[in-house]
C-alpha cells in the first residue's frame, strides 16, 4: 500500500528533526519555546493550502504536522522559515499515512531518546492544545490526536515498554550517580522548574539527597515547587554561590545561556572531592559547551545521554513489536473513522431520501392502518435503516487489511 | 603435587579472568555473573594448597625467593580483594567491575611465579615474631599498594572515559568516581601503615636478635620508607590542599609503579637479605 492514501482525503505532511537526524546545535536552533507555540502554529496555518497544523517542539525534536490541500508549498516555507539552517539530511519528511505512523510512533516513546519515556505524551497534548488555542484544529487532526493520546496512555499501562529507566531526566540522576556515588550525602542545584526541572527533582528526592536548591528567574514559582518537594529556592542571581557549594547540577530552562564557564570559577573544581556533574536537559542548550573544556567538570548534554541511553533500547525488542502491533491496529481504526467520515454526506442523502420516501408512503397507505400498526411500520423502517447503516459502516471501518498496513509501516521504518 | 599446583595455578586464574571478562562484558547479570565469585574463591583455595604444598616441602615459608614473594603478594592481593573489595561491590551492584583487573594483575603475577620459581623451599628463619612483624605486614602492604594503584589507575581510566563521554563497558561496570577514589585513599591509608609497620618493625626484630641485614641506610628500605609517605599524602588527600581525587589517582598509580620497579631492582640479584 502506498503511504498516500484515499481515506485521509487531504495531504498529509510532516517535517522535523529530532535527536536521531540532528545533533543539539541544530535542534536548539530549531526548538520553539512554548511561549511561542501557539503563535508559530497561528503563522504556520495562516500558509496557503493549509487547513490543520500541530507543531511539536520538545528538547529532542521539532516537528510540524501538516493537513491541507496543497501542502508542498507550506513545506517549502517551512524549510525556509522554522528548518532555515537546517541541511535537508538533518531532516526528514513524511506524508499521508507515514506522517499519521511516525506521529503515533512519536507519542508512544518509540521514536523517544530513552525507549518508552513518558514525558512526550504530555508533549504532544500541549502540542495538541496549542493547536486549539491557535485554531488549527479540524476534523482530520483532532480525531487523529484524540486517539494517538489515547494510544499512548494505553501503550503505557499494558506493555513493559514503560518499564525501567523512563525519562531523559532519570538517565540524567543516573549519570549523576556514576560521579558522585550514593547521592544521600550530596546536594544538588536545578535550574529551571519546567517539567524537566521537577522531574529531576523528584528523582534525586528519591534517591535521598540532602539538600535541592531551585533557581529559577521567576523565584515565586521556585518557591512553588519547594512548598511541594522541599529544598529552598533563589533566583538566578545566586547561581554563582551555589554553583561553589553543589554536588550536581541539572538545567532544563528555555531561552538559552543561563551558565557561562567563568561563573564555574567560584565552584573551586580543583579542590572538589568529586568532579561537578552538570546536566544541561535544555534546548538551546543553557550551559556553555566551553564550560566541558574545564578540568573537575562534566557536563552533558541531550546527545550525551543519547549515547547512554542507547543500551536501554537492547533487550526491549518483545514490547516494541506489541507497540507496534497496537499501533497498527489505531491506524487502521483511524482509517476507518475517516471512510465513515467521508461517506456520512452520502450516507445523510440517503437517510433524507428513505425519510422522504418513507413519509410518502405512509401518506398514501396511512389511512389504511390503525395508529399502532402505523407506529409499527415507522419502527421497522427505522431499525432497518440503522441496521443497514451500521452495516455499512462497520465494512467501511473493518475494510483495511493487515498486510497492507504491515507494508506500510514496513516501507516507513525501512525509510527512517 | 608442587608441580602440577604450580602449573594449574594459572590455567586456573585464566579460567577465573576469562569468567571475569564475560561478566564485565555483560549488559545485565547473568548465570556466569553469579557463579564468577565460586570461581574466585576457588582459585585461591588452590593457591593458598600451593602455598601449603610448597612450605611443607622445605623449612620455612616460600617468602623469600623473589619469584615466591611475587606468588604471595599474588595470593595476599587476590585474597585482600575477596574479602574487601569483591563483597561489597557485588552486593552493591551485582557485579564486579574492579574484579577484573584485579584478577588480572593476580593471573598476570602467578602466570610469571609459576614459569620461573624454583619448585623447592631453602631453609630460614623459624621465628614467628619475625614472619608477623614483618613478612606477613610487608605482603598485605604489597597487596594494598597493588589494590591502590588498581583502584587509582581505573579512577583515571572512568574520569577520562566521562569526560570524553564514552559510555561503553567501564562505565557500567566499575564503581562511580567517588567511589574509587575512596578505594583509592583507603587501600593507600592501609598500604602506608602496613608498610611503614613492616619495615620498622623488621628492623626492631633484627636489633633484638642482633641479625645482620637489616639496616636504615639500605636502598630498598628508604625506598619504602619513602613510599610510606607518598601513601600517606594519597590517603589524606582529602585534607591536604591541591590534591584533589584525580590526583590522587595519579599518585596512587604512580606510588604502585615505584613500587614494582623497585621491586624488580631489588629482587634482579636474587632474593631479600
Amino acid at each position: 500500500m502506498p503511504a498516500s492514501h484515499p481515506d485521509l482525503e487531504r495531504q498529509f505532511a510532516l517535517l522535523g528533526l529530532s535527536h536521531w537526524s540532528a545533533p543539539v546545535e541544530l535542534r536548539e536552533h530549531c526548538a520553539v519555546p512554548s511561549d511561542r507555540l501557539v503563535a508559530r502554529t497561528r503563522e504556520l496555518v495562516a500558509l496557503e493550502g493549509v487547513e490543520e497544523v500541530l507543531l511539536v517542539s520538545t528538547c529532542n525534536r521539532t516537528e510540524v504536522l501538516l493537513v491541507g490541500t496543497g501542502v508542498d508549498a507550506a513545506l517549502d516555507a517551512l524549510r525556509a522559515g522554522i528548518f532555515d539552517r537546517v541541511a535537508p539530511q538533518h531532516l526528514y519528511e513524511y506524508r499521508d499515512l507515514h506522517a499519521v505512523v511516525h506521529l503515533m510512533r512519536v507519542a508512544c516513546g518509540l521514536d523517544s531518546l530513552v525507549l518508552g519515556e513518558s514525558q512526550i505524551l504530555g508533549q504532544v497534548r500541549e502540542a495538541m492544545q496549542a493547536s486549539e488555542d491557535a485554531g488549527a484544529l479540524g476534523e482530520r487532526l483532532r480525531p487523529l490526536l484524540e486517539q494517538t493520546l489515547a494510544l499512548g496512555k494505553r501503550v503505557r499501562t499494558h506493555t513493559s515498554l514503560g518499564e525501567g529507566t523512563l525519562s531523559v531526566a532519570r538517565v540524567a540522576v543516573d549519570i549523576a550517580a556514576r560521579a558522585c556515588g550514593p547521592l544521600e550525602s550530596r546536594s544538588a542545584l536545578v535550574v529551571g522548574t519546567g517539567e524537566t526541572g521537577i522531574l529531576v527533582a523528584r528523582h534525586l528526592a528519591h534517591l535521598g539527597v540532602r539538600d535541592i536548591v531551585f533557581a529559577n528567574r521567576t523565584l515565586a514559582n521556585a518557591e512553588k515547587v519547594v512548598s511541594e518537594l522541599g529544598g529552598r529556592a533563589v533566583g538566578l542571581d545566586a547561581l554563582e554561590r551555589e554553583l561553589a557549594r553543589c554536588d550536581l547540577v541539572a538545567v532544563s530552562v528555555d531561552g538559552g545561556r543561563v551558565l557561562h564557564a567563568e561563573q564555574f570559577r567560584s565552584a573551586r573544581l580543583s579542590r572538589r572531592d568529586a568532579p561537578l556533574v552538570v546536566l544541561d536537559l535544555s534546548v538551546p542548550r543553557a550551559v556553555d559547551p566551553d564550560a566541558s573544556e574545564l578540568r573537575g567538570l562534566l557536563v552533558y548534554d541531550l546527545d550525551d545521554l543519547a549515547k547512554v541511553v542507547a543500551t536501554n533500547r537492547a533487550g526491549r525488542e518483545e514490547a516494541t513489536r506489541e507497540t507496534s502491533e497496537m499501533l497498527l491496529a489505531e491506524v487502521a481504526k483511524y482509517l476507518g473513522r475517516r471512510r465513515v467520515a467521508r461517506a456520512a454526506p452520502l450516507l445523510a442523502t440517503l437517510g433524507a431520501r428513505f425519510d422522504e420516501v418513507k413519509a410518502r408512503v405512509l401518506g398514501r397507505h396511512g389511512e389504511a392502518l390503525d395508529p399502532a400498526a402505523l407506529a409499527l411500520v415507522d419502527e421497522v423502517a427505522r431499525e432497518l435503516l440503522a441496521a443497514a447503516f451500521g452495516a455499512v459502516k462497520g465494512g467501511l471501518r473493518g475494510e483495511e487489511s493487515d498486510e497492507a498496513l504491515d507494508r506500510a509501516y514496513r516501507t516507513y521504518l525501512e525509510r527512517r | 603435587m608442587i608441580q602440577f599446583l604450580a602449573v594449574a595455578l594459572p590455567v586456573v586464574y585464566l579460567a577465573v579472568l576469562l569468567a571475569y571478562v564475560h561478566d564485565f562484558l555483560a549488559k545485565s547479570e547473568n548465570r556466569h555473573t553469579r557463579l564468577r565469585r565460586t570461581y574466585f574463591w576457588l582459585a585461591l583455595a588452590l593457591h593458598a594448597a600451593y602455598f601449603a604444598a610448597l612450605s611443607l616441602s622445605g623449612e620455612g615459608v616460600p617468602a623469600f625467593h623473589r619469584l615466591h614473594f611475587v606468588s604471595a603478594v599474588a595470593l595476599t592481593t587476590g585474597a585482600l580483594y575477596g574479602v574487601v573489595g569483591e563483597g561489597r561491590e557485588s552486593t552493591r551492584q551485582g557485579r564486579a567491575g574492579v574484579g577484573l583487573f584485579v584478577v588480572g594483575l593476580v593471573f598476570l603475577m602467578q602466570f610469571v611465579a609459576s614459569a620461573f620459581a624454583p619448585l623447592t623451599v631453602a631453609s630460614h628463619e623459624q621465628d614467628p615474631t619475625f614472619y608477623f612483624l614483618h613478612v606477613g605486614t610487608l605482603l598485605l602492604a604489597s597487596a594494598s599498594l597493588a589494590l591502590s594503584g588498581t583502584y587509582g589507575g581505573l579512577y583515571l581510566l572512568l574520569y577520562r572515559q566521562m569526560r570524553t563521554k564514552e559510555f561503553g563497558p567501564l562505565y557500567r561496570s566499575l564503581p562511580s568516581l567517588s567511589e574509587l577514589a575512596a578505594l583509592t585513599r583507603r587501600a593507600s591509608a592501609f598500604a602506608c601503615v602496613l608498610l611503614f609497620a613492616g619495615i620498622n618493625g623488621g628492623i626492631w626484630w633484627a636489633h633484638a636478635r642482633h641479625v645482620e641485614g637489616f639496616s636504615y641506610d639500605q636502598p630498598l628500605v628508604l625506598i619504602a620508607l619513602f613510599l610510606s609517605l607518598h601513601l600517606a599524602i594519597v590517603a589524606l588527600s582529602k585534607r591536604v590542599p591541591a590534591m584533589n581525587p584525580r590526583r590522587a589517582s595519579i599518585a596512587a598509580t604512580v606510588g604502585f609503579g615505584a613500587f614494582v620497579v623497585s621491586l624488580v631492582w631489588a629482587l634482579v640479584p636474587g632474593g631479600f637479605h
